[in-house]
């Protein structure tokens, strides 16, 4: 379940970041402290995005930052950076304040979690309830 | 007729589009067992795994030697992927 996977520690709010790559980096951080990702997922996800463009901008404010599975991934996870000032991940309109990563061991695990998310993400009224949302635990309310 | 979804890992938003799309087959009033629906990343789909590709705006220029093609502009638009769902299986005579 979503609740279970993004968890309150996994949450930060920050009023702004220095570009795309650092806001993947922070978004990130929870993941790799907790032992959950390795470094070289992040790399990944970065690498990603250079390689394909900014298709991990699904929706206008949201990014779901992921890479395939390759031992990178220790466990299923999920963090959300949510920025009070929209990054841009790219010279077009690319522009994010919820910054997801998402980390999964294989094809088919984390399908449940996606599905969670998608529904949530899907509902306006909740998109525009977490952009506005100024507490960790109140993001964390609105998604579980 | 079948739709695939691709995207760039087949991991995170074709399968979100998968669901949509399930959801709109469902709201078309749609026998599903006409349709199948499976999602792909780039680097495995190939031009005869589907009549219809379906992908974000961001990966067209990739999935367009495939064959037929719906772009979304909005991954997470249930109203835009039904509206294009839609109009293509009118154009395919499926609806």
């Amino acid at each position: 379940m979503l609740k279970d996977v993004l968890i309150e520690k996994n949450i930060q709010i920050q009023d702004e970041i220095d570009g795309w790559e650092a806001a993947i980096e922070t978004a990130s951080f929870p993941l790799l402290e907790s032992g959950k990702i390795e470094q070289g997922y992040v790399n990944r996800m970065i690498q990603n995005v250079h390689e394909l463009g900014p298709y991990i901008v699904i929706s206008p404010q949201i990014a779901i930052a992921h890479a395939r599975p390759d031992g990178t991934v220790n466990e299923i996870s999920l963090s959300l950076l949510k920025l009070d000032t929209p990054v841009n991940f790219s010279e077009g309109d690319h522009e994010a304040s919820l910054v997801f990563v998402l980390a999964a061991v294989d094809n088919e695990q984390h399908l449940d979690i996606l599905r969670d998310l998608a529904t949530k993400l899907g509902d306006r009224d909740i998109v525009n309830a977490l952009l506005s949302a100024t507490s960790k635990k109140d993001i964390y309310k609105i998604l579980s | 007729m079948k739709f695939l979804v691709v995207c760039g890992h087949g991991l995170g938003s074709s399968f979100m589009i998968e669901m949509n799309i399930e959801q709109a087959l469902k709201e078309l009033d749609i026998n599903e067992s006409h349709i199948e629906v499976d999602h792909s990343d780039l680097g495995s789909a190939s031009p005869d795994m589907a009549d219809v590709f379906i992908c974000g705006k961001d990966l067209a220029d990739n999935v367009a030697s495939f064959g037929e093609l719906i772009v979304l502009d909005n991954i997470l638009d249930k109203d835009e992927l039904k509206t294009k769902i839609e109009e293509k299986l009118k154009e395919k005579g499926a609806l």
